[in-house]
């Protein structure tokens, strides 16, 4: 019995450690966000320099920046902010509850007396909008590099094959490539969002079981 | 709160990159010149364009070219040129125009541009003194048969 409440009370701590870490993504979304509208920033930036220059120095010779430095800015951009996003992820504080749930049974129940249940199902369900958000995000910054890359490859085959592909539709060829490729991810991400769901519900009840039958020590 | 403000700064500045990125305006026109041609090219005042003009003589025969500021050259391969149309006004809420050539300038296709072929002396001439408030333009005449292309950018800033 005291073994069973020990690795229960493991498995849920755990869980919560995960729930903190989805809870330290969301605080990093504004920091991924800030990131991602930089390198577009620049990217545009460098755009608006290119049709300058060809206004104002020459049509036959511009001062030429290419495509380099657009998909340079967007993909350093968007790989810096994933990084950035995983190293806010990984300083979030986990396992301090190691130590006390090594004293076994009286080490579970103070943990357990010792949650805040209100905190918890408030991290629970910043963890899931943070983990919704951030999977949001990360599409559409994966989505907007296929769709420069795809841009530039079209510009290059269109005058080849002797067709004007559209921007629309490069646009949709982009969307649809990202989601066929991170159809496994958008899988797990949903799962993972049920399984937050499904773990809400059992802390609630295990609240209200706790609440009208507390642990005697 | 801080980082809130910097994304409002960003998604600001994005928007007005975005803006002003799409705000160029290019396009390409041309057509054959037959006889005594006169190449003109129209944009409204509120706009800075370069006007790149590919002039080819057809067959390889010997064309004349005489610039609006009279300068002349006879060629008889390929001759690119190019010039900027500074911009002279402000922009106006909404712009309709006509231009020399038979061209209608709007805010959705402000630039134009036109080769009149077969055309007179007296028409080159009233081109010379077109003058008009809202309308810019710059032309070129060439005597000889030629294809003529006339790709231009403009911004308005």
């Amino acid at each position: 019995m005291e073994e069973t409440l020990t690795a229960n009370m493991t498995e849920f701590m755990a869980v919560l450690d995960q729930v903190k870490r989805y809870r330290a993504l969301l605080s990093a979304i504004p920091d991924f966000i800030i990131i991602l509208a930089i390198s577009i920033t620049v990217m545009l930036a460098v755009d608006v320099a290119q049709q300058l220059s060809i206004v104002y120095v020459s049509y036959v010779n511009p001062v030429y920046f290419g495509t380099t430095v657009t998909l340079v800015s967007l993909t350093v951009g968007l790989v810096t902010a994933v990084i950035w996003v995983n190293l806010r992820i990984r300083k979030a504080k986990v396992g301090q509850w190691r130590s006390t749930l090594n004293e076994g049974t009286p080490g579970a129940v103070k943990l357990l007396q010792g949650l805040d249940w209100d905190t918890v199902f408030s991290d629970i369900r910043y963890a899931k909008l943070g983990f919704t958000l951030y999977s949001i995000l990360r599409t559409a910054g994966y989505w907007l590099l296929t769709f420069v890359v795809s841009y530039v490859a079209a510009s290059f085959i269109g005058p080849q094959i002797h067709m004007s592909i559209s921007v629309p539709v490069i646009a949709l060829f982009a969307l649809v490539l990202v989601l066929v490729i991170s159809q496994k991810n958008i899988k797990q991400k949903y799962d993972q969002i049920g399984r937050l769901d499904s773990l809400l519900w059992e802390l609630r009840w295990m609240d209200n079981d706790l609440r009208h039958n507390p642990f005697q020590t | 709160m801080k980082k809130a403000i910097i994304i409002l700064i960003l998604v600001t500045v994005i928007l007005t990159l975005f803006t002003f990125d799409n705000s160029f305006v290019r396009s390409a026109d041309g057509g054959s010149a037959t006889g005594t041609s006169a190449v003109i090219f129209a944009k409204p005042d509120y706009l800075a364009v370069r006007v790149k003009l590919t002039i080819t003589p057809i067959a390889g025969s010997w064309i004349n070219i005489t610039h609006s500021d009279g300068t002349q050259k006879r060629i008889a391969t390929s001759y690119i040129f190019e010039t900027l149309l500074p911009k002279t006004g402000t922009t106006p809420a909404h712009f309709a125009e006509n231009a020399p050539g038979q061209m209608v300038l709007t805010s959705y296709g402000p630039c134009k541009a036109t080769v009149v072929s077969n055309t007179t002396d007296s028409y080159i001439t009233s081109l010379k003194s077109y003058s008009s408030d809202a309308v810019d333009i710059y032309w070129l005449r060439i005597d000889g048969n030629a294809w003529v292309s006339v790709a231009y950018y403009g911004v308005g800033a």
